[in-house]
């Protein structure tokens, strides 16, 4: 009868572990780390510049902000802004000249240099820890 | 002495008594297997959309019979020069189906269950051998084919090398392309008839494939991040970033959003006005989650 307990926790235990196996993401589009700036100091900018009063990044959620998407997931998104595929690069030049990339877009210049945009894209690439 | 031939005795009826449960539960089950099948209740139209718990079990018994099945594939260094060449048979084999950057697929393939969808975000789901192996094999019940018997070997490899470059391409340089890759996109373009329907414009999400490239709320599919999350749009103040969030807004991004947003990857979907009417008074109505 012990036995058989052994083997039921067995094969629950397989069962759950197959199933978890099974609910692993599809890896990021921009791997944490490729923008090459510094996170922290672009988690402090993104709150100087008030990201978070229109869009939702983790860690800065006090805000909720609804008029442009939300970033958590931005490593994963295949475009930024629908218009560039999603590149360090690319962010970075988004986050300096939205409007020069697409004219009429909500998302104001905010007179972002270089190096503070590649932080604040090694932020949004990297939500999460470590 | 007794106590042992008793312990096993009560060992072998509780086995007996198991197994008989167990052929009893099979038999029912396979009983009503019977019964759901010979009465015609599973609906097998391709508008009605998988269940999301059955999508899901599909989603998994492909991931894991395809990266079985290619284990063995030895990929070659995909070159520049492949992914050039693969762009002529995409645009005449797959874009019907897939689209491209920018590019809508044709008419037929927004029918389809599962629905083909874009492969911009292939590169991220599968090693290039399996893509490979997908290209070549094609996907049972899906209206992929395989293309082992229709391509040569290297032409299969140039198709993989351009979907590999597929995430840098920008939606511009996929219409220069693709825009005049042969598909049909003729659609039904009736005036609305009468006030908008949400549940219509539920059905007619999945009918245009919005969720092979957005999580959208009431369609089943993967968890997709092509396009940004449909879910909550209600609540967000401004459409692709562009226009204020209305009604009549909505419906004309859903059917031009190229003349909104040039550039776009959204691609323009042939979309009537009755069926974009409904569309979003379905997305604007869904509560917030």
């Amino acid at each position: 009868m012990r036995r058989a307990a052994a083997v039921l926790v067995l094969v629950v235990t397989a069962l759950q572990a197959a199933l978890l196996a099974g609910c692993e993401e599809e890896r990021a589009v921009v791997l944490p780390g490729a923008a090459g700036g510094e996170r922290h100091l672009g988690r402090q900018l993104l709150n100087r510049y008030g990201c978070a009063a229109c869009h939702r990044i983790h860690g800065l959620r006090e805000y909720q902000g609804q008029s442009g998407p939300p970033l958590e997931r931005i490593a994963y998104r295949n475009y930024l802004a629908g218009v560039l595929p999603n590149t360090p690069q690319n962010m970075v030049r988004w986050i300096m000249h939205p409007r020069a990339i697409s004219p009429g877009t909500a998302m104001p210049d905010l007179g972002v240099n270089a190096a503070e945009a590649r932080a604040m894209a090694a932020y949004l690439y990297q939500q999460e820890g470590p | 002495m007794s106590t042992r031939r008793g312990a096993g005795l009560s060992y072998r009826r509780t086995a007996l008594v198991a197994l008989a449960t167990l052929l009893a539960a099979g038999i029912l089950a396979a009983l009503a297997a019977a019964a759901v099948v010979r009465g015609g209740w599973y609906d097998v139209g391709a508008v009605k959309q998988h269940w999301q718990p059955t999508f899901k079990m599909l989603e998994w018994g492909l991931r894991y019979s395809v990266r079985h099945h290619a284990r063995d594939i030895v990929a070659p260094p995909l070159t520049a020069g492949m992914a050039q060449r693969g762009v002529r048979i995409y645009a005449r084999h797959c874009v019907q189906c897939h689209g491209a950057p920018g590019v809508a697929p044709g008419q037929a393939s927004l029918g389809l269950q599962p629905t083909p969808g874009p492969l911009v975000n292939m590169p991220q789901r599968w090693q290039r051998r399996e893509l490979y192996w997908i290209v070549s094999n094609g996907v049972k019940m899906t209206g992929m084919p395989g293309w082992r018997f229709r391509l040569s070997d290297a032409d299969r490899w140039d198709v993989v090398a351009l979907i590999a470059s597929l995430p840098r391409m920008t939606p511009a340089e996929g219409v220069a392309l693709f825009a005049d890759a042969p598909r049909d996109t003729e659609n039904d373009n009736s005036p609305p008839a009468g006030r908008p329907d949400p549940e219509r414009g539920r059905v007619a999400l999945s009918q245009y494939s919005c969720q092979s490239c957005h999580i959208t709320p009431g369609v089943s599919g993967a968890r997709i991040h092509i396009g940004p999350t449909l879910r909550g749009l209600r609540d967000r103040r401004y459409i692709a970033g562009h226009l204020p969030n209305t009604r009549d807004n909505l419906v004309h991004w859903i059917r031009f959003p190229d003349q909104v947003k040039p550039g776009t990857a959204m691609p323009a979907l042939q979309v009537s006005e009755r069926d974009a009417r409904d569309m979003a008074a379905w997305l604007l109505t869904e509560p917030a989650q």
